[in-house]
């Protein structure tokens, strides 16, 4: 196989993750595209200092997480924390856990840059805490306590706009 | 498992790329090719040209041209990046108003619906 | 917006400060994308607007903001233009007002929001036209529920 088909079916492969982690982040879908298209445009440069499969599983997930917090500050979008969005369910009393789920996508997609990478990599990703300090370069308590407050913070929104407890 | 936990995972659940992404990416990734060929054809040529006396004005008007060139790539690709962010800047605003609405629509409705005292 | 919005960034946790005028605004609406829904609802709001100001701080404790920070924005609005809409005091002490600046026929001249929670302050301000109707389209987008609005300018309260 030349390098550019492999390339291609690593492509194929890790889209989804690569995609999802910055329409999670973003919440904008063009903006997404174009930041997952970039970070598999630099992953073809990198090929020759990935060592396999997981390595580049591991390398997408750091590059797309911190690009996505680069593309935050830069945007002067500066952690924004008191976001609430609740869709209005469309089925009065309809299925709590879906509301809730609603909500808390749209809040993720509104806590500080760090935060939300720590919640999407925990929760999307399936990441444990080691993981996760070691693609974000922070120490492993510092994840754990951020975390915490993180979700602490989504728990207590999420209770004030649903209106119940989580 | 609490219920936080699963909402979370159901919220985060991956999604899939959009339709024709990794034909996107491959048809980025070959332009990027393409140009790097460019610029290492255009930096042999410019060296070579310069080694040769009568090519050297030639090649310091073009070496002109190209930097007034890459001044306007600049220029629009600067500008571009200002107007993505102004782009994030509105949506962002908007969010947070429609969020406001949202939270005092909810306070309203807690008012209007609460057991009155005795 | 006052200049103790300053101090209060300095003292806040978190902070937001969105200000976009009419040539930001404009350019803005150049890079919205018709694509997306969301993005084409702002659009369309965008391009009657002359400014969006966001100022938003997350404090990490109770208590380190006060109503005198917000009583000289909120000064500003007892002009006649100004109709207080919406106001609400809860028991937690949260309290959400909103403001229509009302302009001619069905048209709204600007809007505010002054959302205060124990431990966060917003101030929205939308300045430029405004329909009823954009207003109350927010609902559906941006996860907004559709907004029903006084029929006729009311009385401060």
């Amino acid at each position: 196989m030349t390098p550019v088909a492999d390339f291609e079916g690593m492509v194929r492969e890790h889209q989804s993750m690569v995609f999802s982690i910055a329409y999670h982040f973003l919440h904008d879908r063009p903006a997404a595209e174009e930041l997952a298209q970039d970070v598999f445009l630099q992953l073809f440069k990198s090929m020759g200092a990935l060592e396999s499969a997981e390595h580049v599983t591991r390398w997408l997930r750091r590059v797309t997480t911190n690009r996505c917090i680069d593309h935050c500050r830069r945007s002067r979008l500066m952690p924004r924390i008191g976001l609430d969005q609740v869709p209005e369910p469309s089925i009065p009393g309809g299925a709590p856990d879906l509301m809730l789920s609603r909500a808390l996508g749209q809040l993720v997609a509104s806590l500080p840059a760090n935060w939300r990478a720590l919640v999407i990599l925990k929760y999307q990703e399936e990441m444990e805490t080691e993981e996760i300090a070691r693609a974000l370069d922070m120490p492993a308590g510092t994840v754990k306590s951020q975390l915490s407050r993180a979700l602490d913070f989504l728990r207590e929104k999420a209770s004030r706009v649903l209106g119940e407890t989580v | 498992m609490s219920q936080m936990d699963d909402a979370l995972r159901e919220a985060l659940r991956r999604e899939a790329a959009p339709e024709g992404f990794a034909e996107r990416v491959m048809a980025k990734v070959g332009r990027e090719e393409r140009q790097a060929t460019k610029s290492d054809d255009l930096s042999h040529w410019l060296l070579a040209a310069f080694r040769r006396p009568q090519l050297r004005w030639a090649t310091a008007l073009a070496g002109v041209a190209l930097a007034i060139g890459t001044m306007e790539y600049r220029n629009e690709a600067e500008k571009r990046a200002e107007g993505e962010r102004a782009k994030d800047q509105v949506m962002l605003a908007l969010r947070i108003t429609g969020g406001k609405l949202r939270l005092t629509q909810a306070a309203v409705r807690r008012i209007q619906y609460a057991p009155r005292e005795q | 917006m006052p200049a103790s919005f300053d101090k209060l960034a300095a003292k806040a946790e978190e902070s937001v400060d969105v200000t976009l005028d009419s040539n930001m605004l404009q350019l803005a609406g150049r890079f919205l994308s018709g694509q997306d829904a969301d993005q084409a609802k702002a659009k369309k709001i965008v391009a009657g607007l002359k400014g969006i100001t966001v100022r938003s701080f997350t404090f990490k404790q109770e208590g380190e903001y006060n109503a005198a920070d917000v009583d000289a924005f909120r000064e500003q609005l007892k002009a006649p233009a100004w109709s207080r809409v919406v106001g609400v005091t809860e028991k937690n002490g949260e309290r959400e007002e909103v403001y229509l600046k009302t302009s001619s026929g069905s048209q709204i001249g600007g809007i505010v929001i002054i959302s205060a929670e124990p431990k966060e302050l917003t101030i929205v301000n939308l300045s430029g036209d405004i329909s009823v109707d954009d207003l109350g389209e927010l609902g559906g987008q941006f996860g907004i529920p559709k907004v029903e609005l006084p029929k006729s300018k009311g009385k401060e309260e």
